[in-house]
């Protein structure tokens, strides 16, 4: 199995991101590997929990960009909804939300990590 | 048409985001398309290479550090020479309030992430027809102005050189000397440039007033052609009511050159010609005609014009010498002529024609 099947079993829509990269898979497997570097989930918690929320929605705001791009749609759905609960002032519910993206953000990070 | 709008996809497209990944996505579906990709990671290095390769599209990322998106547009619409380049901006499309934010900046369209890469395609493809067709239309009007502006001038000749032909027709009914004209323009040229050097004048002739003085001086008395030749060439005394027929040329000449009015350039030269046509015969002492002006209120190149039209006429038809001529105007000076202009006339008169 590489590491796009497993992608896929955990909900990346791999054709989707293949034609954002125009076919060209060494680039999207290149892009993927970038990834675990670039989550900051935790940040996110930390920066809300110190009552930074500015900082708080520029960090989730970047990471529905990359989510969304490499279609990571687990965690782009979820990191769209934490913006928008952010933006709302809803941060309890944006914390939930977070909390709920962990596990998912841990799999899809091992999984690539398991490939470098 | 088409073949300038297909070139108009080879251009250069500026792609600016903080997120390499963003970059690199953008720098696939730009390549894709037959454009250049050029990649900033932020808006001073944006600024840097729109100076380095004038893109014809400028696809920016909204939120950035340091200078956002919005600065950055903001920048280049403020420029006169980057405000044409077309700003699409890249948007999360979490807040529609960032879309309006950047239209009203002058931003051209926007995508949205993630990237359709059909969509940024055809947002990017329309952009850049636009701009070529904008450029194009822009071009056109250039040289529809050019061309209008060679029209005008063509115009302005013509309308001088009927000017004069009138002032010749004028000075014949007048029986004037064939020479006269010519020498009154060229002599009014050399009195304004020894005027020049006089800090009394300096600040009052500039080099292109000469030129102007000179050209319009030969047109001071074109008013005459409004005034009955028998009138103009009578021997011997004229009755009041001929003084006052005669009188009606300075206005005539002043109303003939007013219709005549078209840009500015050729202003400069008709209101230099209509003052001088008006009041060439108003003296120094507040006596002469048509509005009996006094001293300064008198303009310059009317009194220019006057003091030699009399050197003129006084060398020429009367056949005074020149110190004769001189000898007679210091008599007139304060009377007829502004005395520190006489002054300056006496310096230089070696100089006349």
């Amino acid at each position: 199995m590489s590491m796009v099947d497993e992608l896929k079993e955990l909900g990346a829509n791999v054709d989707e991101a293949m034609q954002r990269f125009m076919n060209n898979a060494a680039l999207y497997e290149k892009m993927l590997k970038k990834l675990p570097n670039m989550m900051k989930g935790t940040q996110v918690m930390e920066a809300i929990e110190a009552g930074n929320i500015d900082g708080a929605i520029e960090i989730a705001h970047t990471l529905k960009g990359v989510l969304g791009n490499l279609s990571i749609t687990p965690l782009y759905e979820a990191y769209t909804d934490i913006v928008a609960l952010l933006r709302q002032n809803d941060t309890e519910k944006a914390k939930s939300v977070l909390e709920g993206s962990f596990p998912v953000e841990e799999k899809v990070v091992a999984c690539i990590e398991k490939y470098q | 048409m088409k073949r300038k709008i297909k070139a108009a996809y080879k251009a250069k497209i500026l792609i600016v985001d903080d997120v390499e990944m963003n970059r690199i996505i953008l720098e696939e579906i730009i390549k894709d398309m037959g454009s250049i990709p050029i990649l900033a990671e932020s808006g001073k290095q944006a600024l840097e290479l729109v100076a380095q390769h004038s893109p014809g599209l400028v696809l920016t990322d909204i939120s950035m550090p340091e200078m956002d998106g919005y600065e950055l547009c903001r920048i280049l619409k403020k420029n006169e020479e980057t405000k044409n380049i077309p700003v699409v901006f890249i948007s999360a499309f979490d807040d529609p309030e960032d879309i309006v934010e950047g239209f009203s900046l002058g931003g051209e369209d926007y995508i949205t992430k993630p990237f359709i890469p059909e969509v940024v395609q055809a947002r990017v493809g329309v952009q850049l027809r636009l701009h070529e067709v904008k450029r194009q239309l822009m071009d056109t009007n250039r040289r529809l102005q050019i061309s209008v502006s060679e029209q005008l001038k063509q115009m302005e000749s013509e309308k001088k050189n009927i000017l004069f032909a009138m002032a010749n027709v004028a000075a014949q009914n007048a029986d004037y000397e064939k020479e006269h004209m010519n020498r009154l323009g060229k002599n009014c040229r050399i009195l304004a440039q020894g005027m020049q050097l006089s800090p009394l004048f300096e600040d009052q002739i500039s080099d292109t007033h000469i030129d102007t003085i000179e050209l319009a001086a030969p047109l001071c008395d074109i008013g005459n052609i409004g005034i009955p030749k028998e009138v103009l060439q009578k021997k011997g005394n004229l009755t009041k009511e001929e003084e006052a027929e005669i009188k009606k040329h300075t206005d005539i000449g002043a109303k003939l050159l007013s219709d005549l009015r078209v840009n500015n350039d050729y202003n400069d030269f008709i209101s230099t010609a209509i003052d001088m046509a008006r009041c060439h015969h108003e003296n120094w002492n507040g006596s002469g005609y048509p509005e009996g002006l006094q001293g300064e209120k008198i303009p310059l190149s009317a009194q220019i014009v006057s003091i030699m039209d009399r050197y003129c006429t006084l060398t020429g038809k009367k056949a005074y010498s020149r110190e004769e001529a001189l000898e007679i105007m210091r008599g007139e000076t304060g009377i007829k002529f502004n005395p520190d202009i006489y002054k300056i006339c006496n310096k230089i008169s070696r100089q006349f024609c």
